[in-house]
């Protein structure tokens, strides 16, 4: 066998598995949830059979005439602009800090990513707890005070959720951030300080430049993601949690863990329409990225 | 070897040598249990790991091994091996996994059955239903031990059996005996609903209206319970608990066992079989709480094209109102109540550790396999406090539902089966064990294993069975009571082989039936409704249930009935 045939078979040994599983989990899954939307289930048969558009204008009126779908819809976007606005622009910041080596760096880095580090579910119990037993606690020996946890307290449960969020999306960020940042040619900035150009300056037309392929990354990543986003909802509360905080992503979760075959359906088109809804957006989003944008040479 | 490739060679044969141990942990535990016998048949058991335990299937596996140690199924084999296998899965994610086991007979909750038929992944067991049992002593066939309803429901089309009934799940409030007889929280044969000043009181007859019976001196009404509560209160003690990680689906549970109670069997049927004459469908509440019947004292049929109607029972609004007084009190209930950190482990074991601790709580808010579940807590509770406090010492008991008004008193008690749980052979076992297989779930639902599952786990099956008077002395305080509800009550199956329900059962169940339209707001749990705002009471959230489900009835099941 000769040597490009050995790469070629070496190659394809490498690829087919995981070819394999996207066609099956991403390829299969998708095109089975979007054969659902146009399906109905027949109890007496027990099978599906196809029923045009129903499914999708039964849930399209459905978005109309009900405040839970809508609400969600509502608090979906508000939680995507919140910690994206809160999240990214922190995280770049972070990164910069953590590049330039300044003070206390190695304990922002272990700080920020450990709760990437550790599984979802421990973070969550651990924030729990401090939450709702080790604050109302301390509030009550230190000040007397008698408190509701943040989680359980209606008013306060949106913040809670989103600052576990915002905390827990630090660690991803940074780290590839970081690494984009390493990338910067060091001779670049030694020049600009000896040009006598600022931390500012340097972040915004040195290092930020060289960022900004993976900054785009992360918001086309995340409008996509606006309507899956269960916002760690189902680890704090289960299926219970409250209106104030439920988002779309958590909705469709939570009634597809509990859902039977004949409601599949129904679920497939409210995952269909949002699609629909949020593809227009991430291309709008892509595209207006790739206009804009900061310029490397403009020093 | 240069170095790097050392290292990444010693990291490679450290992770291949742990790779056996996380393939361990994703093998079926029936793997590592039990060493597996060669010279015996095989049969896996799957059985559901929640608060029923496996207890009872082990000592059902001790004596079917006896019984059939000279059977001969495979050649060179002689006699057979329950291989018991518990899992915490229940039948909803259990349902796309069936048919990939090795596990052979299930016993779990949660299956929507029909679901499992559907997909051909039941055996059909007819003939193991309706044979009587002589061959293990008894004349009585498992149908026989079946209710009318559970029989429209598990016989398919009238004539097949693929899945029976397992145990029977009741939820409801629990309470401390021994809390109620020191601090005589009976109610005294009064007419003024006051106290026992000490035992040897007489005491008022309780909800079932009969003196001399296990619920004297208990509140009879749900205006008497919250004069216990209050009454609770006023001694320093906590009236109730429940979880805080899952309040809605805990309470929600018990809202719908005070309906049921409140409007009896045949009307709370109507739910799921969409058929019959429905009585007492209120009109819109006033803000005052007053009322009138929408369809006078004749009521109405319901079928399944207007059963949202069955949204404005009477009884739905009553109890209702019930759950509101309790929530909107915040001296009845530690404030960790509705706290997502105060898990459904956390309540019991306060409840328990409360009476130790000088600071007891007097009721619970839970299921009836709660005292099988915490028989760990209360073990170590005892070795650490004291044996007074052992399960033999320990009276705990579950609270005959009050009525909602003094002229329901004597009304039959109604209790409903949330659990939805089946006993089933799977499909694709291997035809030489379908007999096998059969005889063992027969051998499941003789009278002694019936006994032997309600004296191990002091619960109960959700079969006809009597325990003997010395079965019955081996139960605790908390198993007598349950068996005794068990057995006066009236008892709810909550499903039917009605059409729209079968298509839509989750949608139906339970926990799904409580959304609500308030104004253009739907709210699906009335329990975090009025927890929310002081304001928010239970008229509003009656009178939206009718608007939510109306609304939602032609969109959701309209194909059923087009």
């Amino acid at each position: 066998m000769t040597e490009k045939k050995k790469d070629l078979l070496f190659y394809i040994v490498a690829i087919s598995l995981p070819v394999l599983q996207f066609c099956i989990f991403y390829i299969g899954v998708n095109f089975n949830s979007l054969l659902l939307a146009f399906q109905e289930y027949d109890v007496a048969s027990g099978s599906y059979r196809l029923c045009g558009f129903t499914n999708l204008s039964n849930v399209w009126e459905e978005f109309f005439n009900t405040f839970l779908l809508k609400n969600g819809f509502f608090n979906s976007l508000k939680v995507w602009a919140l910690t994206t606005v809160i999240s990214l622009p922190l995280s770049l910041l972070f990164s910069f800090f953590i590049y330039k080596k300044f003070p206390l760096k190695n304990f922002f880095k272990v700080a920020l990513f450990l709760p990437s580090v550790i599984s979802g579910m421990v973070t969550v119990v651990i924030y729990l707890y401090f939450v709702e037993r080790a604050i109302p606690g301390m509030a009550e020996k230190l000040f007397g005070y008698e408190m509701v946890g943040w989680l359980g307290n209606v008013d306060t449960q949106f913040g809670a959720v989103l600052f576990y969020n915002i905390f827990y999306s630090f660690g991803g960020y940074i780290l590839l951030f970081v690494g984009a940042m390493n990338s910067v040619d060091p001779s670049v900035s030694e020049a600009g300080a000896l040009d006598g150009v600022s931390g500012l300056r340097e972040f915004w037309y040195i290092v930020f430049p060289k960022v900004y392929p993976t900054f785009c990354t992360f918001l086309v990543l995340s409008v996509a993601g606006i309507f899956t986003n269960q916002f760690s909802l189902y680890s704090f509360y289960g299926i219970e949690a409250s209106n104030n905080v439920m988002t779309f992503g958590y909705y469709l979760y939570a009634i597809t863990s509990v859902a039977t075959t004949a409601e599949y359906p129904r679920i497939a088109a409210i995952g269909v329409l949002m699609t629909l809804f949020v593809i227009p957006i991430t291309l709008l989003v892509k595209y207006v990225l790739g206009k804009i944008g900061p310029k490397e040479d403009a020093v | 070897m240069n170095r790097p490739f050392r290292k990444i060679a010693v990291f490679t044969v450290a992770l291949a040598m742990t790779c056996p141990l996380f393939l361990a942990g994703c093998m079926d535990s029936q793997q590592g249990l039990e060493k597996l016998d060669p010279t015996r048949t095989q049969l896996y058991v799957q059985n559901y790991k929640g608060g029923y335990g496996s207890d009872w299937l082990y000592a059902v596996k001790v004596r079917f091994e006896k019984e059939y140690a000279d059977r001969e199924y495979e050649s060179g084999k002689k006699g057979v091996q329950i291989m018991i296998s518990p899992a915490k899965e229940d039948g909803i994610s259990l349902i796309n996994k069936v048919s990939d086991t090795t596990n052979e007979v299930f016993f779990n909750e949660s299956v929507y059955y029909y679901e499992y038929l559907k997909k051909d992944l039941l055996l059909d067991i007819t003939d193991a239903v309706e044979e009587k049992m002589t061959m293990f002593g008894e004349q009585e066939s498992i149908e026989d031990k079946l209710s009318e309803e559970q029989i429209s429901y598990y016989k398919v089309d009238g004539k097949k059996y693929y899945g029976i009934p397992h145990y029977a799940g009741y939820n409801s409030i629990m309470y401390n005996v021994n809390v109620f007889d020191e601090y005589c929280l009976y109610f005294a044969d009064t007419n003024d609903h006051s106290f026992i000043s000490d035992l040897s009181q007489d005491k008022s007859a309780g909800p079932d209206g009969e003196y001399g019976t296990s619920d004297d001196g208990l509140p009879s009404t749900y205006d008497e319970f919250f004069l216990l509560c209050d009454y609770m209160v006023e001694l320093g003690l906590t009236p109730i608990v429940w979880p805080g990680q899952y309040y809605n689906s805990y309470i929600e549970k018990v809202i719908n066992a005070f309906y049921a109670d409140d409007v009896g069997l045949d009307q709370m049927m109507l739910n799921y079989t969409f058929k019959g004459r429905a009585k007492n469908i209120l009109d819109t509440v006033a803000e005052d709480g007053s009322y009138e019947y929408l369809y006078g004292e004749e009521g109405v049929d319901i079928t399944s094209k207007n059963a949202y109607l069955l949204w404005a029972s009477e009884g739905r609004y009553n109890s209702l109102s019930f759950f509101e007084k309790l929530v909107k009190n915040t001296s009845y209930y530690p404030k960790l109540c509705f706290s997502p950190s105060y898990l459904y482990t956390d309540s019991p074991k306060d409840f328990l550790e409360s009476v130790p601790k000088g600071e007891p709580i007097c009721m619970l808010v839970e299921g009836c396999w709660w005292e099988n579940e915490q028989k760990d807590v209360i073990k170590q509770i005892a070795d650490y406090y004291g044996q007074e406090y052992s399960l033999e010492n320990s009276r705990f008991a579950m609270m005959p539902i009050p009525k909602s008004s003094e002229e329901k008193i004597g009304m039959a008690s109604t209790i409903v089966d949330t659990h939805y749980s089946l006993g089933f052979i799977s499909a694709s076992i291997a035809p030489f064990k379908q007999e096998l297989a059969k005889e063992f779930l027969m051998f499941c639902c003789t009278d002694r294993s019936l006994a032997e599952f309600t004296v191990t786990t002091n619960t109960v099956k959700a079969l006809d069975y009597d325990l003997t008077q010395e079965e019955y002395a081996q139960l605790t305080y908390f198993g007598k009571s349950v068996y005794d509800l068990h057995k006066k009550s009236d008892i709810v199956y909550p499903f039917s082989a009605e059409e729209v329900y079968l298509g839509n059962q989750s949608a139906l169940s339970v926990h799904e039936t409580f959304g609500s339209k308030i104004g253009t707001k739907e709210e699906l749990h009335p329990i975090g409704y009025f927890h929310e705002n002081q304001a928010n009471n239970a008229i509003d959230y009656f009178n939206g249930m009718l608007v939510y489900n109306m609304e939602r009835w032609d969109r959701v099941f309209g194909g059923y009935f087009d």
